[in-house]
């Protein structure tokens, strides 16, 4: 599904490598946590995962199909298969939770019958339909965090990827997104999460990739978070 | 196919539709906007009339020019003959008629009216005026009026021997006229372009603000996958609208001020030689067409500069 061949990524300005000789693979349906430091790498790995940054050498491939090749009119398209929840990339306050999750089927251009049809199933599915015409600002963290993950999910992505989707969030909280990541993932949906929750990684027991100064240091299948640190 | 055209129309209603909203929410940056493209093009505007109507004026002046060779003094009747034979025998000239003393002083004291105590001490028997031919001229399109009066001018003061004293067609009118004419053309390019800068510049401010505003929106565009033209419409679409908003509030704007000052026109400014400033029918469709061009571009240029900074990631 996810494919990263050798890659490298230098950011011109400082000639250190954010990324170097990473090689890995995701396969369809997995669940992988990626962990380590601030600037150990995986923004960047996030970003050239959506093709925002170009690699400077490697190869990403997604359904086995080299992402640099993209053109820059096709990314979107490549954007339209993996969802993204972002720790800073939150809702739009003067849009309802209906209008929120609705706008991201309105800007590829669904048309409104399906719109109706799909957006109170997503809310449904994230346990929040009886919210659906309230504001992002009468929400918790825990709720908006939600209709975050159901705006994400509404055009049916092969990929989730979400960076700190519990950084701000209560323990309880945090337990109840990671069961809704987790049932996500159950029908099929691979899933990508970047996370300093260390407790949650070592009781989901997934597979945790560690990266260090760019590195890849350690990728164990039921891995825990600290491994590779100490 | 039904099914695409479908999408299309979605795409657009959504792209119209946050364009409207985008420009409710940021209005006074908007209403600014508007009032200084207006602002730009109104003073454009004027410029375009007045070198519009010194282009007619000059024109004018030029097809309405006559030419006059002025006889010396003391000049004999075979002379004159002689003169006129070889007038009418040169090319171009269409007819030679002659003004003597008399009718020179006639003609100039009927010409000033009420001003004709300026003359006082003058008559038709004591006056300094000359007598002349009127020579009219009929000329191949291929030559300017100009042209044509300064050959024949020329040929005429080659007769001095035979009682030519001077000849004038007035030369320092026409080239003082076309002197300004051109130089207000210049002005009005250089305006222009110092204007257009402007505008272009507010416009694209007031797009950055909405970018700047509308950031988040964008993003969730861009990460949903939505294409750029679908992210960078909105923001065209409300450059250009406040561009053409400007544009019609100039357009009013001239239109009303050309009018009063048509009806006016007499009192207050002089035009040389019966010219008339052009009626407001043939000034205010030019004026119109390229308003509404001029600020639609001025507006779809400020913004696309403007987003495609945002754009880019």
């Amino acid at each position: 599904m996810i494919e990263f061949i050798d890659v490298t990524k230098t950011y011109e300005k400082n000639a250190k490598h954010a990324l170097q000789h990473v090689t890995l693979g995701i396969d369809k349906g997995e669940f992988v946590f990626l962990v380590g430091r601030s600037g150990a790498g995986k923004s960047t790995f996030i970003k050239l995962l959506l093709r925002e940054i170009d690699v400077t050498s490697g190869t990403v491939k997604i359904n086995g199909y080299d992402i640099s090749r993209l053109t820059k009119k096709e990314i979107p398209y490549l954007r339209r298969k993996i969802g993204v929840v972002f720790q800073d990339f939150r809702l739009l306050e003067n849009k309802s939770v209906y209008e929120n999750v609705a706008y991201a089927m309105e800007i590829i251009g669904r048309p409104q019958s399906k719109i109706k049809k799909k957006v109170p199933n997503a809310l449904e599915m994230v346990g929040l339909a009886h919210r659906m015409n309230h504001y992002p600002s009468e929400l918790s963290g825990g709720e908006q965090q939600r209709v975050v993950i159901a705006r994400a999910i509404i055009n049916n992505p092969q990929i989730l990827i979400c960076d700190e989707p519990t950084g701000n969030l209560d323990p309880d909280t945090s337990e109840d997104i990671m069961n809704l990541l987790t049932r996500i993932n159950n029908f099929g949906t691979t899933m990508v999460v970047v996370t300093h929750n260390q407790s949650m990684v070592d009781r989901m027991e997934k597979r945790v990739v560690t990266l260090e100064q760019g590195v890849v240091i350690s990728d164990e299948s039921k891995g825990r978070y600290d491994h590779g640190f100490f | 196919m039904a099914k695409r055209e479908n999408r299309t129309f979605n795409l657009f209603l959504s792209v119209f539709k946050n364009t409207i909203r985008s420009i409710q929410n940021n209005q006074l940056m908007g209403v600014a906007s508007v009032l200084s493209v207006g602002a730009a093009l109104i003073i454009l505007g004027m410029f375009i009339l007045l070198s519009m109507n010194m282009t007619h004026v000059t024109e004018t002046m030029e097809s309405e020019l006559e030419l006059k060779v002025f006889l010396k003094e003391e000049y004999t009747e075979a002379q004159k003959r002689e003169v006129e034979t070889a007038l009418k025998e040169y090319e171009m000239v269409q007819e030679v008629s002659f003004e003597s003393k008399q009718e020179a002083f006639k003609g100039f004291s009927d010409s000033l009216k009420d001003h004709s105590g300026l003359l006082k001490g003058y008559d038709e028997n004591n006056n300094p005026l000359a007598a002349s031919f009127v020579v009219k001229i009929d000329k191949p399109t291929s030559v300017s009026n100009t042209e044509a009066m300064e050959t024949i001018k020329v040929y005429a003061e080659s007769l001095s021997d035979k009682g030519v004293d001077y000849v004038k067609y007035g030369e320092e009118y026409v080239n003082a006229m076309a002197n300004i004419s051109s130089s207000s053309k210049m002005l009005s390019l250089v305006v222009m372009v110092i204007l257009s800068l402007i505008s272009v510049f507010l416009i694209y401010n007031t797009i950055k603000l909405t970018c700047v505003a509308r950031n988040r929106e964008i993003r969730v565009m861009k990460y949903v996958g939505a294409s750029d033209s679908y992210i960078r419409l909105p923001f065209i679409l409300e450059g250009t609208l406040l561009g053409l908003f400007g544009a019609l509030m100039a357009i009013l704007f001239i239109r009303t001020g050309y009018f009063y000052m048509i009806a006016y026109s007499n009192h207050i400014i002089y035009l040389p030689m019966n010219s008339s400033l052009l009626p407001p029918g043939e000034v205010m469709l030019p004026i119109t067409v390229f308003s509404l061009l001029y600020g639609s571009l001025i507006g779809a240029f400020g913004s696309l500069f403007s987003i495609r900074r945002f754009l880019n990631v």
